[in-house]
């Protein structure tokens, strides 16, 4: 046996003329927690939906512990999915919901209501068994989606934006127990978003998609300091893109002329390579420059916002063509207005993307 | 001074209206109290006989079991094909859905008349000898597109997910809709059943056309009105229409009137 939990090759989708997926390959390995995140009509849900069965893929294959899955029924597949809606049955208790699928899979009465106690009390439902539908709260409709998913020890669970229709509080609690939970089982779990901060907070890798093609797969911190498209860099966080040409290229530093002034970044290219520098707000800081930083030069703030944890600031660089800077700073950060200040980063936080192919 | 119609004070006008539409039925059901022999004015006080007349008349107790038979298994087969045809087309969902789904619902347009005379040809091509046999099978003719309309529109978006997660969770057609689908469309097959046994039970032409020995009540009704008008007919007509109601109000309490129940 291999640890690969689910392989797609090649797999497309078209509707129509529509290709909502285009040729997809991509590998997950057992007990990893992957989160396919992307903006609506990026093709996760599409991906998601063939993985569990319910959408044929036009071309291509979907490989589930070693079995080709791709013409199999949702009622073979090791796979449970929860769906964005719940997809509660609405005329059933709750302990008949998260006995189905035992049911389904003839399991005697005593039994399969025992195995459906054990597991509404994994999600924190002990004692809701009796209830109906209707009597519960969104968070708890969620749970019983996720009780009567995992009940049946699926190797796959397929989850579909299910914290999409929680409030900010609950959906915070709803990740952390999410992931607490994938650790317990240790099952391969693959969670549909497009929460940028949600998949950072729960997944093991990240699979961003966009227009039905991985713009970029890794750990959320390697997607989010070092993305590898502008598409990535933006999605995953405000962020300072310049737009550059490099014009030296020395022992694994590159300078690149942007509109900004002449920056200096990490990575190879040879010179002439057209690429964008991708700078968070919150790495740019502000006073006494340290050494072995890099200084983006004076600049003006403008349009102080206060965010709680930090100031969210516009500045234009002094000089070029005022070119405009977004910055997060500190609420400390002191003494702000006409006074133009030091703009400097560390050479770590300077990101560069490669030019996009056209 | 110029009339404006909004000077008419609105309870005047809602009770025009009721009047209107329910006038001729408060006079059959009044008429049906009535002791004298005829139907007309004056009302010589009230008096149960023509009920008891009627329900002992034989012909027209036995027309009424016709037509309760008729009109349950003639809906029940309508109802059971209405709802297969929708979810089919529900699940499924085929390029041609809309098309299929407009030919399905489109005989509602037809006139009964043209149905019956249809069935009419095609029964004596297929040596089908009129019976109520041949009756009900007109009434699923006609009732058929009602229940598939009434049930394909409660087959709502939010059903897809229900049915792909029973089918997720190991539910093959027969449990996902036994166990599922049909329990949770249940207040919509049972008031497409009322609705269609409604209209089977006051049906009358194709009843009339398709029917020999053993007739359905309107039909009885029809006939013995050619004897003579007498409050019996009022009588009998009074009973056709309290079951009509009863079963009206079941199929509207479980669509229209159901207080909305988010899922």
């Amino acid at each position: 046996m291999s640890d690969v939990a689910v392989e797609l090759r090649d797999v497309s989708k078209n509707y129509g003329g529509y290709v909502a997926l285009d040729r997809f390959s991509h590998s997950v390995r057992k007990g990893e927690f992957v989160v396919l995140l992307g903006p609506s009509g990026s093709g996760k849900t599409t991906l998601l939906s063939i993985l569990g069965g319910f959408t044929t893929p036009s071309t291509g294959t979907v490989l589930i512990g070693d079995r080709d899955v791709t013409a199999m029924l949702p009622a073979s597949r090791p796979t449970a999915t929860v769906f964005q809606d719940y997809a509660l049955f609405p005329h059933m208790t709750v302990r008949d919901n998260v006995a189905f699928g035992l049911a389904m899979r003839r399991i005697p009465k005593p039994h399969r209501f025992e195995l459906a106690a054990r597991a509404l009390a994994v999600v924190g439902l002990d004692g809701f068994g009796g209830r109906r539908i209707h009597q519960l709260s969104g968070g708890q409709r969620q749970r019983v989606a996720l009780a009567r998913a995992i009940v049946i020890e699926p190797e796959v669970l397929l989850l579909d934006e299910p914290l999409g229709a929680l409030d900010v509080k609950i959906r915070r609690q709803m990740q952390d127990e999410l992931l607490h939970l994938q650790r317990k089982l240790g099952s391969t779990f693959i969670h549909v978003t497009h929460d940028q901060e949600e998949a950072m907070s729960i997944a093991d890798t990240i699979v961003l998609l966009n227009h039905g093609r991985i713009e970029d797969v890794g750990a959320p911190e390697r997607i989010y300091q070092q993305p590898a498209s502008v598409f990535a860099a933006s999605f995953m966080g405000e962020t300072n893109l310049f737009e550059g040409k490099v014009t030296e290229s020395r022992g694994g530093e590159l300078v690149v002329e942007t509109p900004a002034g002449r920056i200096i970044a990490r990575g190879s290219a040879p010179p002439g390579a057209k690429v964008h520098i991708s700078i968070r707000p919150e790495n740019i800081r502000l006073g006494a420059q340290t050494e072995g930083t890099f200084g983006l030069g004076r600049a003006k703030l403008r349009d102080v916002i206060f965010q709680g944890t930090h100031r969210r600031c516009r500045a234009e660089l002094e000089g070029k063509d005022a070119v405009a800077l977004l910055l997060y700073l500190r609420p400390e950060a002191g003494e702000l207005g006409d006074v133009a200040s030091d703009l400097w980063v560390r050479p770590q936080d300077i990101a560069l993307i490669h030019g996009e192919p056209a | 001074m110029t009339f404006r119609i909004s000077a008419i004070p609105v309870g005047l006008l809602i009770a025009a209206m009721l009047c209107f539409i329910y006038l001729p039925v408060v006079v059959l059901i009044l008429f049906s109290f009535q002791s004298g022999d005829l139907p007309v004015p004056p009302i010589d006080g009230p008096s149960l006989k023509w009920y008891v007349k009627a329900l002992s008349n034989d012909r027209l107790t036995g027309s009424l079991i016709n037509s309760i038979l008729v009109g349950a298994v003639s809906s029940a087969a309508a109802t059971v094909m209405g709802f297969l045809a929708a979810y089919g087309l529900f699940r499924r969902r085929p390029a041609s859905a809309d098309a299929i789904r407009v030919l399905l619902i489109s005989p509602i347009a037809v006139s009964y008349l043209i149905v019956g005379l249809g069935l009419m040809i095609v029964f004596n091509l297929a040596g089908i000898g009129r019976s109520l046999v041949a009756v009900g099978i007109g009434h699923v003719v006609i009732n058929l597109p009602l229940c598939f309309a009434i049930i394909y529109s409660q087959l709502g978006d939010h059903l897809r997910n229900i049915d792909n997660a029973a089918r997720d969770l190991g539910a093959g057609d027969f449990a996902t809709m036994s166990r599922i689908i049909v329990p949770v469309m249940l207040p919509s097959v049972i008031a497409s059943f009322c609705l269609s046994f409604t209209l089977s039970w006051d049906e009358f032409i194709i009843a009339l056309l398709l029917s020999r020995f053993e007739v359905t009540l309107p039909v009885m009704i029809f006939e013995l009105m050619r004897a003579g008008l007498t409050p019996e007919v009022n009588a009998a007509g009074t009973i056709i229409f309290c079951i009509s109601i009863i079963t009206a109000v079941v199929a509207a309490s479980l669509t229209i009137l159901r207080p909305e129940r988010k899922p």
